[in-house]
């Protein structure tokens, strides 16, 4: 390894990382988040709060009326996914004569019925789609940008690796005492070292994911007697089963039944979902689509049943050996599979991962700050300002998300938006205050920051407890996680949050006493 | 900056750098996307064309990023002039007549 591919791979490691490190720190940040977002949905839509156990198994028959009080009759096909231990409703979609796609319906398995509007988009519907196209749904902009961000991640991830000289010692050093810039140095290259191949894992399948995306091109050339190559090629890999209506009616075998059939074949995994067909015709058929709870891969087993006879028409298992790497990759990315502690262990790498990206940034400055304030350069102004909107800003905004979804009311409305949109104004304008306050106060930005977070942190949970009742204590009685562990973390995040700020106070304090002392000596 | 852009006035070395990063991340996009479908393209023969088109769309994002690496690594421009810009120009050719070939049949 020359000096000469070191100092050129250091040159693009530290301009990627300045320039693209806040939208990999927004990245990372919500799609940590959304490792639990079935659970922030359960903190955010509190009427979703059912206690499920597993034998309270919805008898599908039995719902067939209310599905059709929904999704009505003239429908191409309808499809129910059933609830899951970490998501306590079932969901009802469809797709009607037109084409258009209506859902979801969101039912209660207990009962049946539908349960209230859905008034907040929650972490399924907004953290876990910010951190794979920002909600920027113009062109697809959003994709593209976190595509090129993900590309960026790579390039840092290996430029990183060579210009690293002992990789093997950083792995256990970490000069906390030390002053700021060895410090932060240290910990980028231990959350760098220590969770690289995790970062390089969930960065590759975060891509892969949206292949067809970025380039359409290569379905696009080997399928190219077709104008929809990529669907050609999910029907060709999936071999998946499909067929006309014949337009007579008939009616349909028991769901229940073929439920049952398809769960011995998969020795008990369960059931992710069942879709049917051309409902009420002769030609109606049921796809079942095995549970990924215990597997990696998803969407592992299919089957096909005729609707009017329930016989199987139609399996597939094991896909082909690289769809099924695909598939696996992807599951990786996607953990639908049941494994707390591994749940847990992926959110604590997709932490470490944001404060890599931000002791890289801090690195930056610290190292510059002198030179650029003794030469008058902006640079470091500048970076500070976005780095701390970045970091602080968008747990700032996040938290504040939180708040104003416990504190607007049922219903509430303003010019035009609902409640769900104004939640998310909430966020995007506290960011925005936050980067404006990061640009107008450097020097105090960090601390002042820090100590919004531990405030708003200490309210959520608190705002949690005075409009729905479940105060940490019961809900740790109750043993219902989904809430108690978002409370738990949202504390915790408050206690790290005023330590942190207390300490940069005291650091603070300190060097105005040596910045005085100094003048007082040239004084003298 | 400084190793990429040896010698160079100010303003040159700004210049450098910008043909550097366009014919990195543009250049390089299509260098990989027309070469991955093309690689696709003759894996079908040998494969069932889903495993192909699927294997190429998982390792374009390795070829792409090798490109990517290399182009910041090299030092003389003119290199990267010819093996990104003509190699992009090049394979998207490529690809174009093989498309059209393949929907007219």
């Amino acid at each position: 390894m020359g000096q000469g591919l070191r100092a050129s791979m250091t040159w693009l490691h530290t301009w990627t990382g300045v320039v693209l490190g806040a939208l990999l720190f927004a990245i990372f940040w919500m799609g940590t988040l959304s490792v639990f977002d079935r659970e922030i949905d359960r903190w955010m839509m509190s009427e979703t709060r059912i206690a499920l156990s597993t034998s309270d198994i919805m008898s599908l028959d039995g719902l067939l009326p209310r599905v059709h009080e929904h999704v009505g009759q003239n429908v191409k096909n309808w499809w129910l996914n059933l609830p899951e231990p970490r998501t306590p409703i079932a969901d009802l979609w469809y797709q009607d004569s037109s084409g258009a796609y209506h859902g979801p319906v969101l039912l209660n398995p207990l009962t049946s019925r539908q349960l209230s509007e859905r008034q907040t988009l929650g972490g399924s519907g907004f953290i876990f789609p910010f951190h794979f196209n920002l909600h920027l749904r113009w062109f697809d902009i959003g994709y593209w940008l976190v595509g090129f961000a993900g590309m960026a991640m790579m390039a840092l991830l290996v430029s990183g690796v060579i210009i690293h000289r002992k990789i093997f010692l950083d792995f256990f050093t970490f000069r906390w005492e030390r002053k700021l810039p060895r410090a932060s140095l240290d910990l980028h290259n231990l959350t760098g070292v220590l969770g690289l191949p995790f970062h390089f894992v969930i960065t590759f399948s975060g891509l892969i994911i949206f292949t067809y995306t970025y380039f359409p091109t290569i379905p696009g050339l080997v399928y190219a007697y077709t104008t929809s190559p990529v669907a050609a090629l999910h029907d060709e890999a999936q071999e998946l089963f499909s067929r006309p209506p014949l337009n007579e009616r008939a009616v349909l075998a028991s769901l229940d039944a073929m439920v049952r059939e398809a769960n011995e074949r998969w020795d008990g995994a369960g059931i992710r979902s069942v879709q049917v067909f051309h409902p009420g015709d002769a030609n109606t058929y049921v796809r079942i689509n095995r549970s990924h709870l215990d597997a990696i891969p998803r969407h592992l087993g299919v089957i096909y049943f005729d609707g009017p006879t329930g016989a199987i028409l139609h399996t597939t298992d094991i896909p082909r050996p690289i769809k099924l790497v695909e598939r696996f990759i992807v599951g990786l990315h996607f953990i639908q599979f049941d494994h707390w502690p591994l749940r847990w262990i992926y959110f604590m790498l997709g932490l470490s991962g944001c404060v890599m990206i931000a002791t890289g940034f801090i690195y930056w400055l610290e190292t510059r700050r002198k030179r650029h304030a003794a030469q008058g350069l902006p640079g470091v102004r500048i970076v500070e300002g976005l780095t701390v909107g970045a970091v602080t800003g968008i747990i700032i905004a996040t938290l504040a998300f939180f708040a104003a979804n416990r504190l607007l009311p049922s219903g509430a409305a303003l010019a035009g938006y609902d409640r769900a949109a104004l939640e998310v104004w909430a966020f995007y304008l506290v960011w925005l205050a936050a980067f404006a306050h990061a640009w107008a106060r450097p020097g105090n930005a960090w601390r002042e920051q820090c100590r919004v977070i531990a405030g708003l942190a200490l309210l959520a949970p608190a705002l949690n407890w005075l409009t729905t009742g479940d105060h940490l204590p019961k809900t740790l009685l109750d043993g219902y996680w989904p809430v108690a562990g978002m409370d738990l973390v949202l504390l915790a995040g408050a206690v790290i949050a005023a330590t942190t700020a207390r300490r940069l106070h005291r650091r603070g304090a300190m060097a105005a006493e040596r910045a005085a002392r100094d003048r007082l000596e040239t004084a003298e | 900056m400084a190793t990429l852009t040896k010698g160079l006035r100010r303003d040159k070395a700004w210049a450098a750098i910008g043909q550097r990063l366009v014919l990195a991340v543009v250049g390089g996009y299509f260098l990989s996307a027309a070469a991955a479908a093309l690689f696709a393209l003759g894996l079908s023969q040998i494969m069932p064309r889903s495993e192909a088109v699927m294997l190429m769309a998982m390792s374009v994002f390795v070829i792409y990023l090798v490109v990517l690496l290399w182009a910041f690594a090299v030092r003389r421009l003119l290199w990267l002039w010819v093996v990104l810009g003509g190699g992009a120009v090049t394979a998207q050719l490529l690809a174009l007549l093989a498309k059209r070939a393949l929907s007219g049949a």
